[in-house]
């Protein structure tokens, strides 16, 4: 009844609920609403030779239909080609944004490659409303660009296509709130350069604008004036995206964490539901989370951040000792469904001079190792990170050094742990422990830690001896973590406890979690500090990348930087968002002459 | 049971989108799962009855700020002033003792009064450990209460099985890092605490004619006397 209730009051308010244990249900409501955010990317250039970093700054805004808050902290983005996935990023939102920088591996090949950024809950509207860019990235040894000239007609067909459906329910929401005016129109090399912002209007406005700006040599692939920042608005792409939705996952908006997903599935290939599953890794002390598979066999954990930038064992837990065979199936967030087919530039003769120049510099800053001296990691705050521990005063410590060398964990068992009884069935040993509010033996075997990972009975621990073992924990009463009762815990942490995983391997799934990408400040020379006159080369392409500028309307201020060696007209653009969502961004030109 | 949990927290979504408050998909998940970072060890009553034991007699509903920063709200609650213990009780029937270390605050509501509590490392008797405050005054100055109760003894009826507490409150300040034990709530007691500051903090008591009969009082003397304390 209670269900029933809620089946229809669900239906009746119309609203992409979110849970466990209905996703095609919850799914179905979400036809016809905009996705409440939307993505945007920020780069520093749109052409890069390989070996180059590629500064950027991610936007997460909330739509502008609907009355909401951002909600989500995590945003993702990959690199690809028309074959796979180049680079994967996971980006720390703060208030909607984030920014950094990424190595463009030396061995890329010439070709255009996509950018494409999207938040897990932007997932429910379909890969149609991901923010994409194409960028352009040259080998440095390639002089042919064969790639660059490749056509296939199918491809083009397919493109039009895709671009019908990409663009469409695009709207060109810049506001023109300010200029860009630089202190002269021309520079000399390694002078310093003065750019003021100049409002369109005088009042005041306590509204901030969150904003990114970069100053880099045009090439003949610049588009002035600037393209739209893409906002989407429309319901009309929702139900675009609908249609391509994968149909056994909902994606939640990860406002408080990374949730990681995945399924159980029997050796039949059927989900298997209301199982149990543990995460854990290897450490000096026993540590967990856990979840449940709903009706469709789907779970999902929000991952503590402990957890990030390790390898996590992941496995089933049940009451009963038996080693399951299912299947855990973990979901690749940056999995993309729809193809990449590139634009493929027109390659005129001062596009390929361009690019020649830039693979000459690009080559002379290697030699010189100037291209390191531009990144700032000083940002990259260490979160604080809690270790998710399952019990803080164990009821029993046992260090089995401190005894006589017994050869044997059934020995160490019978001899050194009190209340301790290892029972075997069937070929498995499981351990049983005395409850210490009852007073009474535990029905239930007490889960197993060694060196802080879940494993399924005591099995591995029987060959482990006195010179192996370091220390072993045990809990004699009920240990509740969130829904979860354990009868007693027992840890055992070895001496070596070493990063062997492979010990784990029969039966659990063993993956590398990623961590968050650090944040990345471009750093530039200054030429007017006493015996800063560098003798290094300096042809910087990009001359300025600030991804942390904050405005407030009627405010002076301005942007200060030094121009290289490198000659040519420049760009000057600055892009972002106000406190509504509503994107802002404004260019100017300058000129660099000997 | 598990289903009957997700059904009503989805329920509770429907009915904040209903009412037209913002859509925030993931309030009511991110508690879901926020609930797995509590552990504890389950605890049963041993039969006799407790008076005076809790800090609040019912289990009443509360919000808990983890170590980690994570909130986790509409959790049923006591706090233990004997054993300085805070306990949940999951599902309505089974109570746990909360594990210390992962607590950081957690808010108690009764009758539209929220009472705060804190974690601070505070040395009573021999050892220096975290001890649950609550904090009446934060200010410049802190008003905190070790909300403690002791076994009455001479109520203690073993056939009845039945226990009674009373209250032996702990006041201390906290101005910066330095704390200052109070003995009672009374305006004596902070000239005992201040000696060097006794004539100032007087000469502004019989001027704003303060006087302490109660807790509420007190909070207010001491908000009053806060910049000759911080002095």
């Amino acid at each position: 009844m209670l269900y029933i209730s809620f089946c229809l009051l669900n239906a009746f308010v119309n609203i992409p609920l979110v849970a466990q244990n209905s996703p095609r249900s919850a799914q179905s409501t979400n036809r016809g609403l905009s996705c409440p955010e939307s993505a945007y990317v920020h780069t520093d250039r749109d052409l890069y030779v390989a070996g180059e970093n590629m500064f950027f700054k991610m936007y997460v805004t909330p739509a502008r239909t609907l009355n909401a808050g951002t909600t989500s902290s995590v945003g993702y983005m990959v690199l690809r080609n028309q074959k796979s996935n180049i680079l994967n990023l996971i980006l720390r939102l703060n208030e909607g944004s984030s920014f950094g920088c990424v190595y463009l591996p030396d061995t890329l090949k010439s070709g255009v490659y996509e950018l494409v950024a999207f938040t897990n809950f932007m997932r429910n509207y379909g890969e149609n409303i991901f923010f994409r860019k194409e960028l352009l990235i040259v080998n440095r040894f390639d002089k042919l660009l064969d790639n660059l000239y490749k056509t296939d007609s199918a491809d083009n067909k397919q493109r039009q296509r895709q671009r019908q459906i990409t663009e469409s329910p695009v709207l060109n929401a810049s506001a023109n709130l300010f200029k860009l005016v630089p202190e002269k129109d021309s520079f000399a090399t390694r002078e310093k350069i003065r750019i003021a912002i100049i409002w369109s209007s005088n009042k005041t406005n306590h509204q901030a604008v969150h904003a990114s700006l970069s100053v880099k040599a045009m090439n003949p692939l610049t588009r002035i004036p600037l393209e739209p920042i893409p906002v989407y608005t429309d319901t009309a792409e929702a139900k675009m995206g609908m249609n391509a939705l994968p149909d056994q996952y909902l994606y939640l908006a990860e406002e408080k964490g990374i949730y990681l997903k995945g399924q159980v599935k029997s050796i039949d290939n059927k989900p298997v539901k209301d199982e149990c599953l543990f995460i854990s890794t290897i450490d000096t002390a026993a540590n967990l989370q856990y979840s449940f598979t709903n009706d469709s066999g789907n779970f999902q954990f929000l991952l503590d951040n402990y957890y990030l930038g390790k390898n996590i064992v992941l496995k089933s837990w049940k009451n009963e000792p038996n080693i399951g065979d299912n299947k855990i199936e973990l979901e690749d967030k940056f999995a993309l469904h729809n193809a990449f087919i590139p634009h493929l530039p027109y390659i005129s003769i001062n596009l390929k001079k361009y690019i020649y120049n830039s693979q000459e510099i690009t080559q002379i800053r290697k030699s010189y190792h100037t291209s390191e001296n531009t990144i700032d990691t000083s940002l990259s705050k260490n979160h604080r990170i809690i270790f998710p521990y399952l019990y803080f005063n164990p009821d029993a410590v046992v260090y089995p050094a401190n005894f006589m060398a017994l050869d044997n964990f059934k020995e160490i068992n019978a001899n050194l742990l009190p209340g301790s009884a290892l029972r075997r069935s069937k070929d498995i040993y499981t351990i049983f422990l005395f409850d210490n509010l009852t007073k009474g033996m535990f029905t239930r075997p007490a889960p197993i830690f060694l060196d802080g990972v879940f494993i399924d009975n005591a099995n591995p621990l029987i060959s482990l001896n006195s010179d192996d073992i370091e220390k072993i924990e045990l809990c004699k009463s009920v240990r509740v973590k969130g829904e979860l009762e354990f009868p007693g815990l027992v840890s055992v942490i070895t001496k070596k406890h070493i990063n062997d995983y492979n010990r784990y391997k029969s039966s659990a799934l063993i993956v590398r979690i990623d961590n968050f990408s650090d944040k990345v400040l471009y750093t530039s020379p200054a030429y007017d500090k006493e015996g800063s006159a560098s003798r290094m080369p300096d042809f910087r392409q990009l001359l300025y990348w600030n991804p942390e500028i904050t405005l407030k309307q009627g405010e002076k201020s301005y942007f200060e930087f030094f121009s290289s060696d490198n000659l040519g007209e420049y760009l000057v653009e600055i892009r972002g968002f106000n406190s509504d969502g509503i994107p802002v961004s404004a260019y100017s030109k300058i000129k660099i002459y000997r | 049971m598990k289903k009957l949990f997700l059904i009503s927290i989805l329920l509770v979504a429907s009915f904040c989108s209903y009412a037209g408050i913002t859509y925030a998909p993931d309030t009511v998940q991110s508690r879901f799962f926020l609930l797995e970072r509590l552990t504890g060890t389950k605890y049963m009553d041993a039969g006799h009855r407790n008076e005076g034991l809790y800090f609040i007699e019912e289990w009443t509903p509360g919000r808990i700020i983890l170590e980690s920063g994570e909130e986790i709200d509409n959790l049923s609650l006591h706090y233990n002033g004997f054993q300085d213990q805070l306990l949940w009780l999951k599902d309505r029937t089974v109570q746990i003792i909360l594990d210390k270390n992962i607590v950081s605050e957690f808010f108690l509501m009764k009758s539209g009064v929220t009472y705060h509590f804190k974690k601070y490392k505070i040395k009573l008797a021999k050892d220096n450990r975290d001890t649950y405050c609550q904090e009446l005054y934060e200010g410049k100055v802190k008003l905190l209460v070790i909300r403690k109760c002791k076994l009455d003894s001479d109520a203690f009826n073993e056939e009845m099985l039945y226990y009674i507490y009373v209250p032996r409150p702990v006041y201390c300040m906290l101005i910066g890092d330095k704390i200052y034990f109070l003995k009672n709530a009374r305006i004596r007691s902070i000239y005992n605490a201040f000696p060097g500051k006794k004539d100032s903090l007087r000469q502004r008591i019989r001027q704003q004619h303060l006087k302490v009969k109660n807790e509420k009082d007190f909070i207010a003397t001491i908000h009053a006397l806060e910049d000759i304390l911080l002095l």
